[in-house]
């Protein structure tokens, strides 16, 4: 009678995992890749509010603020003072770059202005106010990229305001020169 | 003099340790991805050096495109039992004489961002799931104009019936790069016009220039 053959060769117990391996890394270079950790932020932005009446407004000194115009590509128009008469002031272009023309530098040094002022009260000279006046021809990143630069320069009075008409004047005609 | 014999070792390892790994990992990245609902309106959003994370929950936010289009956005969470986008939905049903039936509802409870008038709203929720995505695209988006009649802006309605159902909402701005000003400007105006004058503003993250020195 023949004999049944038992185990004429064990088979190693070992698997070879090379497959698993490639299918586990694989899977984990899509869930990788496709994951996104760069969650957006926020930034609190109040707006002042229309209903309060205006008397507080008249606290604010010329001497004390900075307005900045933001019109059509990427520039910015900027004098001393509050807007109410921008004839009196000399205005100056900027832009959003970080070099000599940029509107950061200006911030910053009219911050240090406003700070060494002596005609000023200590709670003023610590607060410079700038007015932040978009005008329609400016983009959406235009508007965040000047409050960002607030946040930068350290600077915690600010408001959005519309322009003045003198001040739409000044706008069209700093373009024609 | 004795020779020295070198072992030949095999060449095999033992992936196991390996193998652990890679499916911990795995495991780790399958529980810790959140697949991104689809966006109707590509928004590239500008970036500042804020890093405030963007909050979970009582959140609206209105999405402004790049071609001028509102869409609008809410989460997907329930007060007392009651879903808030169904509840919104059939509040403005009632509002512009539009009835939703509760399939429609629970339907906009998870459709995501949406840029539809109310007239073509029901024609959006009727879609089948396939066709939707690029319906939903083509939307001229919610009504902003203000210039007629303010009982006639949606976004104003849509946002006063949101702060209604859930009196904590905070409202968030998420607006393309190249978006006009005055769109924008109207969507702040639409906001102020009912006393909200503290909303966010949704950007990325950069690095602080000045932090550097």
């Amino acid at each position: 009678m023949a004999e049944i053959q038992t185990g004429g060769k064990k088979s190693s117990p070992r698997v070879d995992m090379t497959p698993m391996v490639d299918l586990g890394f694989l899977l984990v270079t899509f869930f990788m890749v496709t994951t996104t950790f760069s969650k957006p932020n926020v930034m609190p932005l109040a707006m002042p509010d229309k209903t309060q009446k205006k008397d507080d407004n008249q606290a604010v000194k010329e001497s004390q603020a900075i307005t900045v115009i933001l019109t059509e590509n990427n520039r910015i128009i900027y004098y001393t003072g509050l807007g109410t008469d921008p004839s009196k002031t000399e205005a100056k272009v900027a832009y959003y770059n970080d070099g000599t023309k940029g509107i950061r530098k200006a911030l910053l040094a009219r911050k240090d202005e406003v700070s060494a002022n002596p005609n000023l009260t200590p709670d003023q000279r610590k607060n410079m106010i700038v007015l932040i006046k978009p005008d329609d021809k400016c983009r959406y990143k235009n508007v965040v990229d000047i409050l960002d630069e607030m946040k930068i320069c350290d600077i915690k009075t600010y408001a959005i305001v519309n322009l003045s008409d003198p001040e739409k004047e000044l706008v069209a005609n700093t373009k024609a020169e | 003099m004795g020779k020295i014999k070198i072992k030949r070792k095999s060449t095999t390892l033992d992936m196991t340790a390996m193998c652990d790994v890679a499916f911990l990992l795995l495991t780790f990245f399958m529980l810790t991805t959140k697949f991104r609902p689809p966006e109707p309106l590509q928004v590239d959003i500008p970036s500042s050096i804020v890093s405030q994370a963007v909050p979970s929950k009582d959140l609206a936010v209105i999405e402004i495109g790049g071609d001028g289009r509102v869409f609008l956005d809410m989460d997907q969470q329930s007060i007392n039992g009651e879903a808030v986008r169904s509840a919104a939905l059939d509040l403005m049903g009632k509002k512009y004489n539009v009835t939703f039936t509760p399939e429609e509802k629970s339907l906009f409870n998870g459709i995501g961002p949406f840029g539809a008038p109310m007239s073509n709203l029901k024609e959006l929720l009727s879609k089948p799931t396939e066709e939707r995505d690029a319906y939903a695209a083509k939307l001229p988006g919610v009504v902003t104009d203000t210039t007629e009649d303010w009982r006639k802006c949606e976004l104003f309605d849509w946002i006063i019936t949101l702060r209604r159902i859930n009196p904590n909402l905070k409202v968030a701005i998420k607006g393309d790069v190249n978006s006009k000003y005055p769109v924008v400007k109207n969507v702040i105006d639409i906001l102020q016009k009912q006393n909200v004058n503290q909303f966010s503003i949704v950007t990325n993250l950069e690095a602080n220039p000045l932090a550097k020195k």
